[in-house]
């Protein structure tokens, strides 16, 4: 758990992470396993999820984000 | 920890799922439903060749689903499963059977109070004195069935109280153990405590007491000289922690200590020495560097909440976290995987993250990122105290730390540097060395097994084809003299985003040095042995589905330190996983 954040930084990844370390957030979202994508629109409504993580996934999440910012 | 702590940082983030759910006050509240399925059944063939055994039924099928509803501050959930039969190896501890309820519970909570009546995972700090925990694909579930309270006094001061019994097993049902969990733990976080703090450091302090209640009983146990003893098992026994932890925009310090007094048992000979733990670690981290290194010792820390519990998976009221990096690759990751020695060790680990920026010597056109790791588990430096002289039966004299360093004592090392480029547009490589020494016989608990000294040396690459295709393949192998001998293994894995996948394994255990195995019943020479296997799979949304044919060998499968061994299969696996 403690090795999460040397981890991160050691990688130059620019963006916010939290840690779930009893698993909490995995049972209230009911995901099986990980990585599992969900994106989250102004309301606080889950507009699109995605299991698993391929290369190249993150160019549909990329139109998706774009979808929900109605751009 | 870029901001926060791991405690806050979790209240956030579930607070952020909890909005997820909820419907912005409306005249009507309607409650909202969700849940997920998971399934995986295989067909086994009979493969004497690498000693699979297929159950009577042919097929194994494990599955359960959940469905939670969330009304304004209710919450209620309930869980079903079924193991018609459950898959080989599965779970880790006592055997799962049936179909029927596994879980179920009713939540309220406000804004600085949570009330959970039935089943409910739980954990204090980092969970030396206890932890209540799920790893559904690993088998293990302790969860508890009773009744958990968080308050929240003001703002920074944070307390739980917990109060049940544990799941042992499935039958029909969940079966639960016969001792019952009682504690409470608090934590103040010094940041939170006044709104007006304008400090990036926080200082975060917690203790916990817990304690277990079985019926006292005697208990015969057999003497060194063979006579029998009858001793008397207390009836309630109580551990306590405390934990330190300091955070800054780039460092992280992180103590517990822990103790338990005597708790004779079937796993320590049922001696009446008190147990103790201390976990130390630290990390600094900035843009493009990371280190991280820790210490721990365990001392009679394996804590059940029945002292004949009758496998060392089951019933744990608390988790001793490990030091040891848990390997993806799978040679390293299901050879020779450590799990944690909760009855003795003493362990060490350092690692460092470094990234050579884009456009230095090093670092070339892309960048180019390091990680060195090397870890370190030996048992303690005991010596014995006599079991026939010695009334109060303390079973051997320790210190924490004190290790022993003779070959005996050597339970694990671990050392691996893995570099990491993108040599072009299109391509990425990792490669990857790793040195193990592994102690077969106390991690496996196998008799009579050699300490393991093994070389392994992973090549990773990733071709993207286009935005959508790619192609990743690894080369394994792994060279040692002892136990099952060399490994060569090959992995490829097309994959079609955001849809599909299609992937070939192949394992190939090609120099045995004259290890055996056991095929029909008998111990006969290794013989080379290729282990392949195929999958595809099909991903939309929450949703995956994914088929799997060929040869498993017989191994270990791990997380977080806790283990289960998996026989040798051969056969058709289908699985399916849904959150909705």
């Amino acid at each position: 758990m403690a090795r999460v954040a040397p981890y991160v930084n050691g990688q130059d990844w620019d963006y916010e992470f939290f840690l779930d370390p009893n698993g909490d957030l995995k049972r209230a979202l009911n995901v099986n396993n990980i990585p599992h994508t969900f994106l989250v629109n102004g309301k606080g409504e889950i507009v699109y999820q995605h299991n698993n993580y391929e290369p190249g996934d993150e160019n549909e999440l990329y139109q998706k984000v774009k979808q929900a910012a109605g751009k | 920890m870029r901001s926060g702590h791991p405690r806050r940082l979790a209240a956030i983030a579930l607070a952020t799922a909890w909005a997820a759910f909820h419907i912005p006050g409306t005249a009507q509240q309607l409650p909202e439903v969700h849940g997920n399925f998971s399934a995986d059944g295989q067909y086994y063939n009979d493969d004497p060749d690498i000693g699979a055994v297929p159950p009577p039924q042919q097929w194994g099928f494990n599955a359960w689903g959940n469905v939670v509803m969330t009304m304004g501050r209710f919450q209620a959930g309930l869980r079903l499963e079924s193991y018609e039969p459950s898959l080989l190896g599965y779970p880790a501890g006592t055997p799962y059977k049936g179909s029927g309820i596994g879980y179920r519970y009713i939540n309220y909570h406000q804004a600085d109070l949570d009330i959970t009546v039935g089943n409910f995972f739980e954990q204090f700090g980092q969970g030396m004195v206890f932890r209540s925990y799920e790893e559904r694909y690993l088998g293990v579930d302790n969860a508890m069935d009773g009744v958990r309270v968080k308050y929240r006094p003001l703002p920074g001061l944070y307390l739980k109280g917990v109060m049940g019994r544990m799941r042992l097993a499935f039958d029909d049902g969940t079966v639960k153990g016969e001792g019952l969990v009682r504690g409470a733990d608090a934590e103040l976080s010094i940041s939170e405590l006044d709104s007006a703090w304008s400090h990036n450091w926080n200082l975060i302090l917690g203790g916990s007491f817990v304690s277990k209640y079985q019926t006292a009983a005697s208990q015969l146990v057999t003497q060194p000289d063979g006579s029998v003893a009858q001793l008397e098992m207390p009836a309630n026994v109580g551990a306590w922690a405390g934990r330190i932890n300091f955070t800054s925009p780039r460092w992280n310090v992180y103590a517990e200590y822990a103790y338990k007094i005597n708790d004779p048992n079937r796993r320590n000979n049922y001696i009446y020495k008190p147990g103790q733990g201390l976990l130390v670690n630290a990390t600094y981290s900035t843009r493009g560097l990371g280190i991280s290194v820790g210490a721990h010792s365990y001392d009679n820390m394996l804590y059940q909440s029945a002292r004949n519990a009758p496998t060392p998976f089951d019933l744990n009221i608390n988790f001793l976290p490990p030091l040891t990096k848990q390997h993806t690759y799978n040679l390293p990751a299901t050879l020779y995987p450590y799990a944690t020695q909760p009855n003795g060790e003493v362990s060490y680990q350092g690692e460092v993250f470094y990234k050579f920026k884009k456009g230095t010597p090093l670092g070339g056109k892309y960048g180019t990122k390091i990680a060195l790791n090397g870890s370190t588990a030996v048992g303690l430096d005991t010596t014995g105290v006599d079991l026939l002289t010695d009334s109060a039966r303390t079973g051997y004299r320790s210190s924490l730390f004190a290790g022993n360093y003779d070959i005996d004592g050597k339970y694990f090392t671990d050392l691996n540097v893995e570099l990491r480029k993108r040599v072009s547009e299109t391509w990425e490589l990792a490669l990857t060395y790793l040195y193990f020494e592994y102690d077969i016989d106390v991690i496996q608990g196998k008799p009579g097994k050699p300490l393991v000294f093994a070389d392994m040396v992973v090549l990773e690459g990733l071709h993207n084809f286009n935005d959508r295709t790619s192609l990743r393949f690894e080369v394994q192998h792994l060279w040692t003299k002892q136990d099952l001998g060399n490994w060569a293994t090959a992995v490829a894995e097309l994959t079609f985003s955001p849809h599909w996948f299609v992937a070939a394994q192949d394992q190939y255990n090609y120099e045995t040095f004259g290890s055996t195995f056991i095929k029909d019943g008998k111990e006969v020479p290794a013989e080379r042995t290729h282990y392949p296997i195929g999958s595809v799979g099909y991903i939309r949304g929450g949703n995956r589905f994914q088929v799997n044919y060929g040869r498993q060998r017989a191994g270990i499968f791990c997380v977080g330190g806790v283990c289960r061994q998996v026989p040798a299969a051969n056969g058709l696996t289908v699985s399916i996983t849904s959150t909705f």
